[in-house]
């Protein structure tokens, strides 16, 4: 975090010293306000638990996005760049589609089958980015047509409720007894999950000023690396393709939640008010 | 108090009658003076909206084209009166208005709903609109050779305005246009609006000639007018323009830099007019003559106020011509047109200052530092003698043949001697020095120039101690004699004999040496200021060179619409657009505390006659700045304005801004933002932004390109 704070000073202090301070718009030059970003849901289900294709690819699916709320701060050191901080925040989930090779020790024998997961798991994330908006030629920050870069950190929360989401082995033997009966596996690691994944911010945008206070941002963004995982995050669901290592329960949300967040980072479109501060 | 009204009362009257200019002395360009017609301080808007609501309250036909006209006619209107080339009040117009008052004795009623304004313009031309305003060319005034030519002329424009030409020539016009669409051929309908265009005239110098004929003037007067019209692209006067003009007593010129014979002046008074929106002088002079065979000249005059004052006037048109001859980068007619003048008025200090600045200017047209620009009246540069009739062909001749550094000299020589003999006119002082430092750009130094003792004695030698002993021999003496002889014996080399014999600071100033190292432009001292390379301008941007500015003169910012369906509403839009627009540039520049002094035609009051005068300097200094592309030293020399600093100080800046906005509208959209500052002092552009954005002049975009510029300017 020293890091960090630190970072952001020489930012500023480079933008003083190295260069003219910018007109900002109408003399102003911070913004401060609410973004919205969305993105289909595909596959994985949103935080409403649902998803364009259905369920483990099944078909039904419904009109689904990904949604995220932002919080920023925007301050325009340059005449054509501005330097803002973000705080993104967002709820999803994942149907658990894919499937874990599942291992119970029950009446003495194990069993390991290849099953998805009963239930869905909670996905809560939070992203902090430091970006930095270029403005095009011709244009003013924090007014105009720019493009936007930074890094950003993707902290993210899985949690599951053990009496949902679950593996059910149906007839297993019981040698003691002689029978067949069902063994339910639901232990998936801790109930609650922490990662921490960095992403660097790529995106495109135009912002309009209306009543020289209030401004109306849109456009997309993607978050390189994630973007970068699309091919692996498809062909890879159950397993590694190179070295074969399969999802077990106990690395579940890990190997899941990851590409899940990706899914719901990777590219999105967005929309933000702002107010022009001073 | 009574003796107070009576001082008033005298001064007034004393104002009226020795408000004159002496000519024989100086020249002060045309001003407009007193209060501003009300036509200057009205919106247009609101007049167009009261005439709309009284058109369709009548009965008329075509009233969906006659709202266009209505609204079309009213910005043209709006467009000349605030363009800062229309006089008020000055000597000519209220001559003119005095003509008026002659013409329209019976008809007081008609004399009221007439304005009378005159234009700074060399075009020989007079128009009136159906408003009731009629507008006469400086050039034509110049050219009238008697004030019953002007009445006709006046009275041919009074008709116009009567028999509602104007609106009926529109009407018809669009009608006309409507049928090309329609399919029919493009030529016919051309040929038609000119027959249209030309039964128009020919009533009017009929109907003219009726309002004529209640006056006193003489008759012939009217069919004269005609010639006047018909010689008017030749000098207001045709005197032969002598070889010795620029001569003196130690420079003379070559013959072959002057022709035998001039071209003789082709008679197009009978051409072919099928496409003109005229008859040709031929029809229109016998449809005159047959109306004057059938009456008496008797008792018939040519002036009706004083033949004086008529010449007084038209000579003051001539000076204003000189001027704006120079403002257009005339130079070959401001020289023939002082020229002339100078021949009645030898010792007027204004047309020396002309001659001055006419031979600097082709001394610079011909080195290369003058280029005219794409958009000029003048763009394919000074003409070809061959493209030019009668006696002004001399000076074109002349131009085409002497070299440049010839011209040089022919420049210097002509404005020392001009400043010395007027040596409190720094304009001139200032011209001769700069030509001092157009001749450090010229092969030859002072010592060029100081051969004439030694000449003689040089040849002497050569012819007294060399005897030719063989026929080879007398030839190579001969020809060593001749080329010497060729050398030393050019025309130019002696020009300044009797300067560097009798004045010290001439030859204190000249230079030394020929070419130095670090040349200089030559401009330096007439606007002095050193001048930065002309790479550092990058088009699109800012300067990066600029000095910091923080006060500017504003001129009326501009908002032009283009569409390609152009409607009536147009017009409005840009106008409301404008005056958003206006409230930015002040919001924005009150915010950084930027010092902005307005000077807009459109918000000027009764009182604000001096802010129009001023407006109208600048206004000059723009079209003349723009009529020529910038130099290799960054500069375009102006010439027709020597009020710069007065303005410079009275406002106390010398920066002035030109923006607006452009909004092209079509499948795609497109909005232009220009904005330059031009230093009045140097002519140089410090500051130029000129942006395209896709889509719509959003106000956030006017806002932030407005306020972004002034934060540029101040900041550096």
């Amino acid at each position: 975090m020293k890091y960090f704070k630190v970072y952001i000073i020489l930012i500023l202090c480079s933008g003083k010293l190295y260069s003219q301070l910018g007109p900002g718009y109408m003399g102003k030059r911070v913004t401060a306000g609410y973004g919205f970003y969305f993105s289909p849901a595909i596959v994985g289900s949103n935080a409403s638990e649902a998803s364009i294709i259905g369920r483990g690819n099944a078909t039904g699916g419904d009109i689904a996005f990904n949604s995220m709320h932002e919080g920023f701060l925007e301050f325009a050191f340059k005449k054509r760049a501005s330097v803002g901080f973000s705080f993104k925040y967002y709820k999803t989930t994942y149907d658990n589609a894919a499937e874990a090779y599942v291992t119970s020790y029950a009446n003495g024998y194990t069993n390991s089958q290849q099953k998805s997961p009963a239930g869905f798991s909670q996905i809560t994330g939070f992203n902090y980015a430091l970006y930095f908006k270029i403005f095009n030629k011709r244009y003013v920050a924090p007014w105009g047509r720019y493009f936007l870069f930074g890094p950003t950190i993707n902290s993210f929360k899985c949690s599951y409720d053990p009496s949902s989401m679950k593996v059910e082995f149906g007839d297993v033997y019981n040698s003691n007894t002689g029978t067949y009966s069902s063994v339910t596996v639901n232990d998936f690691g801790p109930q609650d999950q922490f990662f921490l994944r960095g992403d660097l911010l790529l995106g495109w945008g135009r912002s309009r000023i209306f009543g020289n206070r209030v401004t109306l941002d849109y456009g997309i963004n993607v978050q390189v690396i994630s973007l970068s995982f699309t091919l692996w995050d498809a062909v890879s669901e159950n397993a590694n393709i190179f070295d074969g290592t399969q999802i077990t329960n106990l690395n579940y949300f890990e190997r899941t939640s990851k590409r899940r967040v990706r899914e719901v980072n990777r590219v999105n479109v967005f929309v933000k008010v702002g107010l022009l501060l001073f | 108090m009574k003796v107070c009204k009576l001082f008033f009362f005298f001064s007034i009257i004393s104002n009226g009658l020795f408000c004159q200019q002496n000519l024989k002395e100086n020249f002060t360009p045309l001003k407009s003076v007193g209060v501003l017609p009300e036509i200057f301080t009205q919106n247009v808007r609101n007049i167009i909206k009261t005439e709309i609501t009284e058109l369709n309250k009548g009965k008329e036909n075509d009233k969906a084209l006659k709202t266009i006209y209505l609204t079309e006619a009213n910005y043209e209107i709006e467009k000349i009166i605030k363009s800062g080339n229309t006089l008020i009040n000055d000597e000519i117009t209220k001559y003119l208005n005095k003509l008026k008052d002659v013409v329209l004795s019976n008809d007081a009623a008609l004399k009221n709903k007439l304005n009378i304004f005159t234009l700074k313009s060399t075009v020989v031309n007079a128009y009136s609109y159906d408003k009731g305003f009629i507008f006469f060319d400086v050039g034509l005034i110049a050219q009238a050779e008697t004030e019953a030519q002007l009445a006709y002329i006046l009275c041919h424009e009074i008709s116009h305005y009567t028999k509602h030409h104007n609106i009926q020539g529109y009407v018809k016009n669009k009608k006309l246009e409507k049928e090309v669409y329609e399919g029919k051929n493009e030529s016919d309908v051309l040929i038609e609006k000119c027959q249209y265009s030309k039964e128009h005239e020919s009533e009017a110098d009929l109907e003219g000639f009726k309002l004529f004929e209640t006056t006193n003037y003489n008759y012939t007067q009217a069919q004269k007018a005609f010639d006047v019209l018909q010689y008017a692209h030749l000098p207001f006067e045709l005197t032969e323009f002598k070889k010795t003009f620029l001569e003196t007593e130690n420079l003379k010129f070559p013959v072959g830099y002057f022709l035998k014979d001039v071209s003789s002046i082709r008679n197009n008074a009978d051409d072919d007019d099928t496409k003109s929106t005229h008859p040709n002088t031929a029809k229109r002079k016998v449809a005159i003559s047959e109306l004057i065979k059938a009456r008496s000249n008797a008792g018939r005059v040519d002036n009706a106020t004083s033949e004086t004052e008529f010449k007084y006037i038209r000579d003051l048109a001539r000076f204003e011509s000189c001027r704006l001859y120079l403002k257009n980068r005339d130079y070959p007619n401001a020289l023939y047109a002082a020229y002339i003048l100078r021949e009645k008025y030898p010792d007027n200090q204004f047309l020396a200052e002309v001659i001055s600045k006419c031979l600097y200017a082709i001394t610079m047209y011909k080195k290369g530092d003058l280029r005219y620009g794409s958009d000029s009246y003048m763009d394919e540069g000074i003409l070809s003698y061959t493209k030019v009739e009668s006696f002004p062909q001399q000076i074109y001749h002349l131009i085409e043949k002497m070299p440049e550094n010839e011209w040089a000299v022919v420049a210097l020589n002509y404005t020392y001697r001009a400043h010395k003999k007027f040596p409190a006119d720094s304009l001139l002082n200032n011209l001769s020095d700069s030509l001092f430092k157009v001749m450090s750009r010229t092969p030859w130094g002072i010592v060029d120039f100081v051969r004439f003792s030694k000449k003689a004695d040089t040849i002497k030698v050569v012819k007294d101690t060399i005897v030719p002993k063989s026929k080879t021999e007398l030839i190579a003496n001969l020809q060593k004699e001749n080329s010497f002889k060729n050398y030393d014996t050019a025309y130019y080399k002696d020009a300044f004999v009797d300067l560097f014999m009798n004045d010290k600071e001439f030859t204190k100033k000249f230079p030394t040496a020929g070419p130095t190292s670090s040349q200089s432009s030559g401009f330096s001292d007439y606007r002095p200021r050193s001048y930065t390379s002309a790479k550092s301008m990058k088009k699109g941007t800012r300067f990066k060179e600029m000095e910091k500015v923080s006060k500017v003169i504003t001129l009326e910012p501009f908002y032009v619409i283009i569409d390609k369906n152009e409607n009536e509403l147009t017009n409005f839009e840009a106008d409301e657009k404008q005056e958003i627009l206006i409230n930015t540039i002040n919001s924005c520049a009150s915010k950084q505390n930027f010092e902005l002094v307005t000077l807009d035609p459109g918000l000027l009051t009764s009182s604000d006659v001096d802010k129009m005068n001023d407006y109208s300097v600048i206004n000059d200094w723009m079209y003349e700045r723009f009529d020529a592309h910038e130099n290799t030293y960054g500069a375009v020399p102006i010439f027709s304005i020597d009020e710069i600093k007065k303005i410079t100080s009275k406002y106390g800046t010398t920066h002035i801004l030109k923006t607006g906005i452009g909004f092209i509208k079509g499948k795609k959209k497109y909005t232009v933002f220009y904005a330059a500052i031009y230093d009045l002092r140097t002519n140089k552009m410090v500051y130029l932004k000129q942006e395209v954005f896709r889509g719509k002049p959003n106000k956030d975009l006017i806002n932030a390109k407005v306020y972004q510029m002034f934060y540029e300017l101040k900041n550096g």
